[in-house]
């Protein structure tokens, strides 16, 4: 298997980078959409999530990746082994899954194992993709593209963190916890808006214009082109920093305080915008939380709430079809409003 | 490159570049079925290792044939699954035909294109879970005529591309076909930091936006290098790739040939120096700027255009406006093309496909038989084998413009509607949807053009509508919806666009009457309400009131002020509406 292009060594994209890290220390942000102009880097940058994760523990022989930390979430074969102390705990990287276009329900919540029914006659649960994304990430490309009854499960599942399987005489139950990232290029058919803001995160992304990022583009992959394997570890020790930032965001991410004044903060932006729902609004103070454990910081500030409020916000605003400027300026221009005159202004 | 390259020699040439190595994608090709292309492909198959495989498939070709599952006869036969590799991952190592490219789907683009992204091809399907190895070259043939192509998502992913369109026969069958050249060195050419900024520079210059065409040329300009036996990538090498990645005209250019041999015989001939020398010393006497100059001159020129290569600024003035699904496919249709099968009845009536079910229930047989001790020779079905094949309806929107052509209306007004009818019918061209106009003005409405695809048509039809007049306002309603449900029945999805102040004062039976024509368009409001007819009003009063605003709220339409409604606004609005699933 060659390396994969480095995670460190995307030119630009800041933005999605950002949204990308801060859903890997805060898993529970509700997932990341990643929409935009084509060769952009978005899978590339998904699919170097992996070395960028710290490791999990998980119970050893479970199928499911399940935590030992957890009393009540874990699945039914843990649950027994738990209690007769047996279970044996193992590190294993955190799984980012990719869901294939043409995937099968079957396939993706669990079925009926195939090999077992046909060569044993047994009935035995084979699970499915969303058993192999716990506690991981769930990445699907072009999701755009994806029946809409299964997005429809999977956002299902994102949000309740459980799989349940009743089908074929099985029924299964068990943790499903994952982030869910897509991506897609909006010229291939919008996602339903009631979809769109269930992601939690949402990034738009360009091609770069600038000339020197493009022509940046163009060595680095052509030196990862000549030779993947010296490219990966000429940019080791970059990957390495990175890869210590998100486990300390991690692990710092509980004691991080928000104070009253980016809480007001954040509560006006989403008022000033008519954001409908709390949905919004925790989600902000979330990641603006997530971004200030990125940056080693033990307090949300006004600047994190700012910061975030773009990647957070732009995918929940009404859309006014005669309004050319697009969410992100009505964001940004919100926040110029807030910022410059009266903070916590009552809106209109 | 002492002889004028054409379109036939340059699709030759993408063929050995390709033959070379090195990750290109593949090739899209314009050409339509024909000799032409059939000898070209003949060159291809020439040029190429003929042990690895060559496979062809069709933008028919199921999805589920693309990337593999499971072979049902031959997992009842050994009593165990049997998988069975897809159609990507039998042409690893190789190339993979696709004809007629421009007809491929969405979700077979997606999966093609990740193919090419990752040189892998996961299958999620029915029982199986498979990861196939399947590095190809894709060579796309596009036979698409005016503004069909092939899905940008898949044109984007291919390096190369060439247009036989116009290449005739008798010229192409004298070229002899070569033996294939040596493969793989493309990666061990040399190519210098100023000729990678040139390379950047160039490609976004050629008007290419998405990341890919640099990465393309780069590429290309390396196999191209190779093909000559050069040790590194000369100018010569990147404006010939130039041709071949961004599918520019023919001509080059002299002043690049010029330069090239003042440059040459100044340090030298290149061929005559050690290895590694010429390159630095043509990147040393040419500074970046000029390199950059020198290789965006083939495009800049005009006459000669860029094809192919999908432009940014024309696709993002979308997205403003469009809300939802694309709406334009409707997949739980009763009719139209078959389009897989589902688990669940895609309608409630529903009836499932016998084959489809008996397949679905014959790797359960065996634990079935143990569970219910049922007896031999009889197949065990249960509900839960059912499939129903899913159709796919391509749902076309036509957009009914009820157009104010009254007396009150100004001329100018006119004008602006027949503008954007004309702009959306071009735009709509593009995705077969149609556009019809009602005018009114005088005693009553006319359906002035049908619903129509045609440009040329309704542009004509358009030329005479003539204005002036008092306003039947109801009239133009009536026929409005009428259209509606007429394009219903058609199982197409109508968008009623009103443009109008509000104010009409002929009623419904011809008499000029201001009350009694309120009345009547009130009525008729609330019908199309009542009907679920989208609609959307274009208040186009130069001080707009509550009129337009009240018709708008009955007819459950969205309202738009529009005080001075250009085409190119109405027209981009519509677009929207018509692109989004509202309606």
């Amino acid at each position: 298997m060659t390396a994969p292009f480095p995670f460190s060594a995307i030119v630009g994209q800041d933005e999605m980078k950002s949204a990308l890290l801060m859903s890997a220390v805060d898993p529970n942000l509700g997932g990341v959409l990643v929409f935009g102009d084509r060769g952009t880097g978005k899978s590339t940058a998904v699919r170097a999530m992996p070395g960028l994760l710290p490791k999990i523990t998980t119970i050893k022989g479970c199928r499911y990746n399940c935590d030992p930390q957890s009393g009540e979430t874990l699945c039914a074969d843990c649950a027994a082994l738990n209690k007769t102390g047996a279970a044996k705990t193992r590190s294993v990287p955190i799984p980012v899954v990719d869901l294939p276009l043409g995937a099968t329900e079957d396939r993706v919540v669990g079925a009926l194992d195939l090999e077992k029914a046909l060569v044993a006659g047994e009935k035995a649960f084979e699970p499915g993709l969303l058993a192999r994304a716990h506690r991981g990430f769930l990445y699907i490309d072009e999701v755009n593209l994806l029946e809409d009854h299964l997005v429809d499960l999977l956002l299902d599942v994102a949000a309740s963190g459980v799989n349940v399987v009743e089908r074929e005489g099985l029924s299964v139950r068990h943790p499903a916890r994952f982030v869910l990232i897509g991506s897609g290029n909006p010229e291939e058919g919008e996602l339903r808006p009631q979809l769109l803001d269930r992601f939690g995160l949402s990034v738009e992304v360009r091609s770069p214009q600038d000339l020197k990022d493009r022509v940046e583009v163009v060595r680095r992959r052509d030196a990862y082109d000549s030779d993947p394997a010296a490219f990966a570890k000429a940019w080791s020790a970059r990957e390495g920093r990175l890869r210590s930032r998100v486990k300390r965001g991690r692990d710092r991410l509980p004691d991080v305080a928000t104070p009253d004044d980016a809480m007001e903060f954040a509560a006006a932006l989403c008022l000033k915008l008519g954001v409908d729902g709390l949905r919004g609004e925790l989600t902000l103070t979330r990641a603006a939380r997530a971004r200030a454990a990125l940056a080693g910081r033990d307090a949300v500030s006004r600047a994190d709430v700012a910061a975030v409020a773009p990647t957070a916000l732009r995918h929940r605003l009404r859309r006014d079809p005669l309004d050319e400027a697009g969410s992100t300026v009505r964001v940004e221009r919100a926040l110029a409003e807030l910022c410059g005159g009266s903070p916590g202004g009552s809106g209109e | 490159m002492n002889e004028q390259p054409t379109p036939w020699s340059d699709a030759c040439l993408a063929a050995r570049v390709l033959a070379v190595g090195g990750d290109l994608g593949g090739i899209h090709v314009r050409a339509r079925a024909g000799p032409v292309l059939d000898l070209w492909l003949e060159h291809l198959r020439a040029s190429l290792d003929p042990s690895l495989p060559y496979l062809r498939i069709s933008a028919a070709t199921p999805e589920s044939r693309l990337v593999g599952g499971l072979d049902v006869a031959a997992s009842l036969q050994r009593g165990a699954p049997v998988g069975d590799a897809g159609l990507l991952a039998k042409a690893h190592g190789g190339i993979l035909v696709l004809s007629m490219a421009e007809r491929t789907t969405p979700t077979s683009a997606g999966i093609i294109g990740a193919a090419l992204d990752r040189g892998i091809v996961l299958s999620e399907g029915h029982g199986v879970s498979r990861r196939d190895v399947a590095r190809f070259q894709l060579i796309a043939l596009d036979e698409g005529v005016d503004d069909e192509a092939i899905p940008p998502a898949l044109a984007d992913r291919l390096g190369l591309r060439i247009d036989l369109s116009a290449v005739p026969y008798s010229y192409a069958k004298h070229t002899n076909i070569e033996t294939p050249p040596a493969r793989g060195p493309a990666s061990r050419v040399e190519i210098s930091e100023a000729m990678l900024d040139a390379i950047a520079a160039a490609s976004l210059q050629a008007g290419a936006t998405s990341m890919r065409a640099a990465i393309w040329l780069t590429r290309a300009a390396r196999a191209m290098a190779a093909l000559d036996g050069a040790q590194s990538v000369e100018a010569h090498h990147v404006a010939t790739a130039m041709r071949l990645v961004f599918g520019a005209g023919v001509t080059q250019p002299v002043e690049t040939e010029s330069a090239e041999e003042s440059d040459g015989s100044a340090a030298s001939r290149p061929d005559e120096a050690p290895a590694a020398e010429p390159a630095d010393a043509d990147a040393a006497t040419l500074d970046p700027e000029t390199l950059r100059d020198m290789l965006i001159e083939p495009i800049s020129t005009p006459g000669v255009h860029v094809t192919g290569l999908p432009q940014a600024g024309a696709e993002r003035v979308r997205g403003a406006a469009a809300a939802g699904k694309s709406g334009a496919i409707r997949d739980k249709s009763r009719r139209g093309r078959p389009a897989g099968l589902t688990a669940r009845p895609p309608f409630p009536e529903a009836r499932p496909n016998v084959v489809a079910t008996l397949r679905a229930a014959a790797p359960w047989q065996k634990l079935r038989r143990r569970e219910r001790a049922e007896p031999l020779g009889r197949v065990a079905v249960r509900k839960s084998d059912f499939r129903y094949i899913r159709y796919r309806h391509q749902v076309r929107s036509t957009a009914i413009f009820v157009v104010d052509a009254s007396g009150s209306t100004a001329v100018e007004r006119l004008g602006e509607a027949k503008g954007a009818v004309e702009l959306l019918l071009a735009d709509c061209y593009v995705r077969r949807d149609s556009v019809a106009v009602v005018a009114f003005r005088g005693l009553e409405a006319d359906v002035i053009v049908e619903p129509t695809r045609s440009l040329v048509r309704a542009k004509r039809l358009l030329t005479g509508l003539p204005g002036g007049g008092p306003t039947p306002l109801a009239s133009g309603l009536a026929k409005g919806i009428e259209l509606a449900a007429h394009v219903r029945r058609a199982a197409q999805s109508p968008l009623l666009v009103l443009l109008t102040d509000g104010n009409g004062n002929v009623a419904l039976d011809g008499n000029v009457d201001r009350q009694a024509a309120r009345h009547d368009a009130e009525v008729l409001a609330r019908h199309a309400a009542t009907l679920n007819v989208p609609a959307l009003l274009i208040d186009i009063a130069r001080r707009p009131r509550d009129a337009a605003r009240d018709l708008a709220t009955t007819m459950h339409a969205d309202y738009q002020q529009l005080p001075r409604a250009d085409a190119v606004a109405v027209s981009g609005l519509v677009a929207g509406y018509m692109r989004s699933g509202q309606h």
